[in-house]
């Protein structure tokens, strides 16, 4: 009887250890999101129609609509933390949210820090100035005499420094900024995603003016910590699904007005 | 949760660093000689007859001290082109800065004023002095020499007070700490090292501040 006791508490310890064995396999990430019943997106609220605010001040855009829809599917509660150029990295690897979803494009130097899903949006960088204004290209920028506003930790600021090192390059935080700068003329030029150029310019009532070309073509994807794969897989399914289903395409169209380019999609 | 603390990866930024902080030493400079003048201006019309001169010093200082340098800033930097009035990002921050400054240098320079006793006045009247002989041989180097050291204080909190100016686009010391994390993804080391550094100049003006203060300072 003794013998028959020991035999099932070492097979009971053994299935024990064997669950907590299994348990230990799956995305910590997604657990504990699921487990909180919240997730904490950071998005850019600084540029339309990405991100910025409704009349009644809650978070309103494209990147905006992505983080609610994220919340959906996983069926928790959304809490949306502003994050810039700057802060979104460190927000993301400390912990403080859980997902960028702030107009971050997926290249491989962030790739050392940041884990990328495939992209939710394409965009290429594109150049603003002053209506009427005698700069048009990248290249005309290259001299001590051009003004140019980037933002700091951007791809415009990459651009910037690898094509026109010679500008007087003022840097800042956000791309409300960078309108103002540029409305005030205390810069000549800005830099920043055509997705926010042409709106900003179209509202500017004819002050400022987009310049033609885009300079690159770049993946804006949905960022998540490294050392968790899975939950990085998730999130590629869940891109994947929204670009398959038609969803990706008929937000583009309620904030662009017009469809986007064929997106890749893996389910 | 571990992290492996790597300061070399900045050393390639060290230039920047390097002109950073020589653009923090201009701006406050700049601002350290104009807070100084206006300062002392001020404090001379608030101890003044006039109650106009009186009434204006005392709402400057007012406004002032009841207000955060970084709207006065913005104020300056932003809100005065919507006039017209376009300064440029340095010069906007030097006079912002030593503005903002002059209202606690006023106050200092004012007590020092205020410490002189009617009896300095009366023994240089007794002597022959005109009233603004007075000023200048008498009250004016004992009120500084009893302002000498909240003055210094003053200007402490002047320095650690420039670091808002990267809010207005200039690339200070914290302007370049902003770009640099933005680029290494190191904010950890970089605001480190910002924070050892401000300590560190601070610490050295103090000590510069206490060793001449020895020399100068006077007991009434």
């Amino acid at each position: 009887m003794k013998k028959l006791a020991i035999l099932l508490a070492l097979l009971l310890a053994f299935c024990g250890l064997n669950a907590a064995a299994l348990a230990e396999g799956g995305s910590p990430t997604l657990d504990k999101i699921l487990a909180d019943g919240k997730i904490v997106v950071g998005c850019s609220l600084s540029g339309m129609p990405i991100g910025g605010y409704d009349e009644n001040g809650d978070p309103c855009g494209y990147d905006v609509d992505w983080a609610h829809k994220l919340a959906e599917t996983l069926g928790v509660d959304l809490e949306i933390v502003d994050v810039n150029g700057d802060t979104r990295i460190p927000a993301l690897v400390s912990g403080q949210i859980d997902v960028i979803i702030a107009n971050i494009t997926g290249n491989l130097t962030r790739a050392q820090t940041v884990d990328f899903s495939i992209p939710y949006l394409r965009a290429g960088i594109k150049m603003m100035t002053q209506a009427g204004s005698k700069y048009h290209a990248i290249a005309d920028l290259n001299t001590p005499d051009a003004k140019v506003a980037v933002g700091r930790g951007t791809t415009g600021e990459d651009l910037v420094l690898k094509n026109a090192p010679s500008a007087s390059i003022t840097y800042v935080d956000v791309f409300t900024d960078q309108q103002i700068l540029l409305e005030q003329g205390r810069v000549d030029a800005v830099f920043e995603d055509s997705t926010l150029i042409d709106y900003a310019a179209g509202q500017s009532g004819g002050k400022l003016e987009a310049q033609d070309g885009l300079y690159t073509s770049d993946p804006i994807c949905l960022g998540a910590r490294k050392g968790d794969i899975e939950f990085v897989r998730y999130l590629d399914m869940f891109v994947s699904w929204q670009i398959s289903s038609g969803w990706q395409r008929e937000t583009y169209h309620k904030w662009w007005g017009v469809d986007p380019s064929a997106m890749v999609y893996i389910w | 949760m571990s992290y492996t603390l790597n300061f070399r990866v900045l050393m390639q930024y060290s230039g920047l660093f390097i002109d950073g902080v020589l653009l923090t030493l201009k701006i406050c400079a700049g601002s350290l000689i104009i807070g100084f003048l206006l300062g002392s201006i001020l404090a001379v019309m608030r101890q003044s007859g006039s109650r106009l001169a009186r009434g204006f010093a005392a709402v400057w200082v007012e406004v002032l001290r009841n207000t955060p340098f970084l709207i006065q800033l913005f104020f300056f930097y932003y809100g005065l082109p919507q006039l017209g009035i376009y300064v440029d990002a340095l010069t906007v921050a030097i006079i912002a800065l030593g503005i903002n400054s002059s209202a606690p240098n006023c106050e200092v320079i004012r007590s020092g004023l205020m410490a002189v006793k009617t009896g300095y006045y009366e023994a240089s009247a007794a002597l022959g002095f005109s009233r603004f002989q007075t000023f200048l041989h008498v009250v004016l180097p004992i009120s500084l020499r009893l302002a000498f050291k909240p003055l210094t204080s003053n200007f402490v909190n002047l320095v650690l007070t420039s670091s808002v100016c990267y809010g207005i686009t200039l690339m200070e010391i914290m302007g370049v700490a902003k770009t640099v994390s933005a680029r290494s993804n190191r904010p950890f080391e970089i605001y480190l090292i910002l924070l050892a550094a401000y300590c560190l100049f601070t610490y050295a003006v103090s000590f510069i501040a206490k060793a001449i203060d020895r020399k100068i300072e006077i007991k009434l």
